[in-house]
């Protein structure tokens, strides 16, 4: 029987700093990479300057450069993803993707985490759960969308999301939508948005809803939320030591 | 009453007490994918009270979440054609042909016209059994453990989570090797304004190993990072399990045997539509039949009406518990076939209605009155599309403009009314009489599968053994000869061996892709009659001065295949096939293997073997199916 030194729930980039300074650990991520996000939860799609101080950060950051996913003070949010996952197959952390952790309880000191993945339910036992994720949020959705006329599609966009926020998304004519979709679950916010564009009759196209749901609460827990930047996430994770 | 549920990848079965249902519900459905939905909505429009539960946090499974931008196969019809109608007149999303979260949005906004209640971010975590019958569900909703309780549950989640917790005989991966299931990852960008989708076949994974499945997943996803310079990148998506998923035994099975035979069972539950569609690109270890289909009389893209069994839903011993989707009771070769999204969406909405008539009247299942449930599975247009289509060609119009484009050719103005997306369907009917002449051309599939289903054997084997004697053109006594081969008439072997010896590499034109090679045709045919004699011929193959033939590097620009550039596909199909062969005369001869372990062991030592197919790297999808191929080739040969 395996102990692990810990487990940790949910993938983000400070999970995965964390799991490479402590070796004896493993990432339990409740998503298949589909529907999965390991560029959660950035506040916005642009990028503060970071500059990496660990081996594995600028290999991070390595990476990003080198599939081009950082422009400026921009981030290709969507393709990080993919760079995570270079990233991932180079350091060998170790993650469960699809692997619901149903409870922890203690036993003898040791927690015994009940985990669902596509085998079913099994155990994992460690010496301490770290929980990256928490209902206690403020989250927005952000959409994706296209356009060649920005100017008056802001209008008319802001106009009906009176909260909302358009910024720039990497690509030229690519833009985000962000609008807090508190009380709101995904599949209905998503029809929200859908309704209230189709109204509005504009020249902007969206791309893709994907279900980003980032949180606006800082907290002194492992968590990718306090931060403008991956690799600094990631650091903050590395660096990481509880209480 | 017992709670059934898996525990480290064993089913234990636990007395339990006094259970309280927290809810309960008619039908209880797992799974709001493309066949969970439409089951859900459409057992509620019957009548019945409808819980749907989704594990994820938005609906619509695989064709949602995999970023599928369109159809190609399955039969249209039934509540879906609304969405995609809606999704088709939108202009809310950049789209080449339908957004995936368009329909998404469209599916959901059904469901809460509905009276189902839906629950995201539930898994059903065991069932509570009363003897043999499923009454409920245990349920993790994201916070705690719910019971729920059901007159029927429908397993709608694809990958069989749900049949898995029970006794019923499971099936995974290739019948001939067990090899598990392959999967792919679509990758969408943006590009000269359009909106440009790839899917690429990215190896096989085992998605019940959470620890294989999440590195596969991870190493894709990392490959697929190379689409980043091809264009605006928008987004990836893994599909799983969609070819060669979990089968189980059922009250009935829809056998790929049964398919191709035109046989039709007594009870359908619904038409599908489709080729076998089978990815990947070794088939020498496929089972004997299906080669007979795909490789040796090239039928790999026939369109097949299929009737898909009510009992084949069912799974055996166990009542109160029906499947909807891609998990039935069928074959690794069946499966590729019943997996259609159009399919799933009538499938789903078959089962839902079904499920219905069964908690109105009283009875399992299988007992419900069939004429009533044919009655309004066709009011509601989800049966079967087109009664009048069995067997068929279905060629894309735009493939079809682009091959008279390259052979110099003008279009038949008979299909001038057509749009790109559209097809162009052309029966087929398999009858040595109607299609004896095409044995004559370069299009020969349709009589050599006529030859080899017909009633008199004995007389095709004269009548093609006398044509093939007297034959005027190479092209009619080659063609004769390999459904000579197919009926193992021995007389076919001298020009059988010609063929592989000059490694003619003619391909037929019947099919708009996956074109087998006659020189692979006659090897895969050598190895079914075991004649030591052609042992030597098969081994030359294998040689080292083989891969270097030009044949192999150049093949023609109509070549109607998927190119791939890493991968030279008519060397591994012709070694692949050869080594296949080989065992087999070694196995039907009696030869000692362990002269075969020691050959194929030196053979595959090193990356030659590896390097004269693909210039692929470790962990990419054509090295891996390279090694794969290596692997289950050892393990044929294996000392036990």
């Amino acid at each position: 029987m395996h102990i692990y030194d810990t487990l940790i729930i949910g993938s983000g980039y400070s999970s995965l700093g964390y799991a490479l300074k402590n070796e004896n650990s493993i990432i339990c991520e409740e998503n298949q990479i589909c529907d999965t996000h390991f560029y959660l939860p950035l506040k916005t799609f642009s990028y503060k300057e970071y500059t990496p101080k660990t081996e594995y950060a600028k290999k991070l950051l390595g990476i990003f450069n080198s599939l081009s996913v950082i422009n400026g003070d921009m981030l290709n949010t969507n393709a990080l993803e993919c760079g995570i996952c270079k990233f991932i197959t180079e350091t060998k952390v170790k993650i469960l993707l699809k692997c619901r952790v149903i409870k922890a309880e203690k036993e003898n000191g040791i927690f015994k985490a009940t985990i669902q993945t596509n085998q079913g339910l099994s155990f994992i036992y460690a010496k301490k759960v770290l929980n990256t994720l928490s209902s206690d949020t403020d989250p927005f959705f952000t959409t994706l969308f296209i356009t060649d006329n920005i100017e008056k599609d802001k209008a008319a966009l802001l106009n009906e999301f009176k909260d909302g926020n358009i910024c720039p998304a990497f690509y030229r004519n690519r833009y985000a939508l962000q609008i807090n979709a508190k009380g709101f679950d995904e599949n209905t916010v998503k029809t929200f948005i859908y309704e209230k564009w189709k109204k509005l009759k504009l020249n902007a196209k969206i791309l893709y809803m994907a279900p980003v749901f980032y949180y606006n609460n800082a907290t002194d827990g492992l968590s990718d939320r306090n931060y403008q930047n991956p690799i600094e996430a990631f650091e903050a994770g590395y660096f990481y030591k509880e209480g | 009453m017992v709670l059934s549920y898996l525990l480290n990848g064993k089913i234990i079965r636990e007395q339990t007490n006094n259970i309280n249902f927290d809810l309960s519900c008619d039908v209880l459905c797992v799974g709001a994918g493309a066949a969970g939905v439409y089951a859900a909505d459409s057992a509620a429009s019957m009548g019945a009270d409808v819980i749907l539960l989704e594990l994820g946090s938005n609906i619509g499974g695989m064709h949602v979440c995999g970023n599928v931008t369109g159809y190609y196969h399955g039969s249209r019809g039934g509540a879906h054609e609304e969405e995609h109608k809606k999704t088709l007149e939108d202009t809310v999303f950049l789209s080449s042909g339908a957004h995936w979260e368009q329909k998404q949005i469209h599916i959901t906004n059904r469901l809460k016209n509905s009276s189902v209640r839906l629950f995201c971010h539930s898994s059903a975590t065991g069932i509570y059994f009363e003897d043999n019958r499923a009454v409920g569900l245990k349920v993790f909703n994201g916070e705690k453990e719910v019971n729920v309780r059901a007159e029927i549950i429908i397993d709608a989640t694809s990958d069989g989570h749900l049949i898995r917790m029970t006794d019923t005989v499971k099936y995974y991966g290739r019948s001939a090797d067990k090899r598990t299931v392959p999967f792919t990852v679509r990758t969408q960008y943006y590009k000269n304004k359009s909106l440009i989708s790839n899917n690429e076949d990215s190896g096989y994974t085992d998605q019940y190993d959470e620890t294989d499945f999440s590195e596969k997943t991870i190493m894709a996803h990392a490959f697929a990072s190379r689409f980043l310079k091809e264009g605006e990148f928008i987004s990836v998506a893994l599909h799983t399990g969609i070819r060669e998923g979990l089968s189980f035994a059922g009250e009935e099975c829809a056998s790929y045997k049964d398919i191709i035979m035109g046989k039709v069972p007594k009870k359908v539950l619904f038409w599908a539509y489709s080729d076998l569609d089978r990815h990947g690109n070794d088939r020498s270890c496929d089972d004997e039949l299906f080669q007979n289909w795909w490789v040796i009389s090239n039928l790999a893209t026939v369109t097949i009406n299929i009737p898909v069994p009510m009992g084949s839903v069912v799974p055996k011993g166990v009542k109160g518990l029906v499947t909807a989707g891609r998990c039935l009771c069928c074959d690794t070769y069946s499966q590729s076939a019943i997996r259609m999204n159009r399919d799933m969406f009538r499938m789903g909405e078959c089962v839902g209605i079904a499920a219905a008539l069964a908690v109105k009247s009283k009875v399992d299942f299988l007992n419900i009155d069939y004429n009533e449930y044919l009655k309004t599975v066709k009011e509601k247009g989800c049966f079967n599309q087109d009664e009048n289509r069995f067997f068929g060609y279905e060629n894309f119009y735009a493939a079809y403009l682009k091959k008279m484009k390259t052979l110099n050719r003008i279009p038949d103005p008979k299909y001038a009314h057509l749009a790109p997306y559209d097809t162009i369907y052309t029966p087929v009917e398999f009858s040595v009489e109607k299609t004896f002449q095409s044995l004559k051309t370069d299009a020969p599939a349709t009589a050599i599968w006529s030859c080899y289903i017909h009633e008199d054997k004995n007389a095709i084997k004269e009548k093609l053994f006398a044509e093939m004697e007297n034959a005027d053109t190479p092209i009619y006594k080659n063609n004769c000869a390999i459904a000579l081969g197919l009926l193992k008439d021995e007389r076919a072997l001298p020009v059988l061996r010609s063929i592989v010896d000059n490694r003619d590499c003619f391909y037929f034109t019947d099919n708009r892709r996956s074109n087998q090679f006659r020189s692979v045709i006659a090897v895969c045919l050598l190895g079914r009659f075991g004649k030591k004699e052609d042992l030597n011929r098969l081994f030359d193959i294998l040689g080292d001065s083989e891969a270097e033939k030009e044949m192999y590097h150049t093949l023609k620009a109509d070549y109607l295949y998927h190119e791939q550039n890493d991968r030279n596909f008519l060397y591994f199909y012709i070694f692949t096939h050869a080594c296949a062969s080989i065992i087999k005369i070694y196995k039907k001869s009696a030869m000692p293997l362990s002269e075969l372990n020691a050959f194929f062991t030196d053979l595959f030592s090193g990356n030659k073997i590896l390097r004269r197919i693909t210039s692929a790297e470790k962990g990419e999808p054509a090295y891996n199916e390279v090694v794969d191929f290596i692997n289950n080739t050892l393990n044929e040969v294996a000392e036990n």
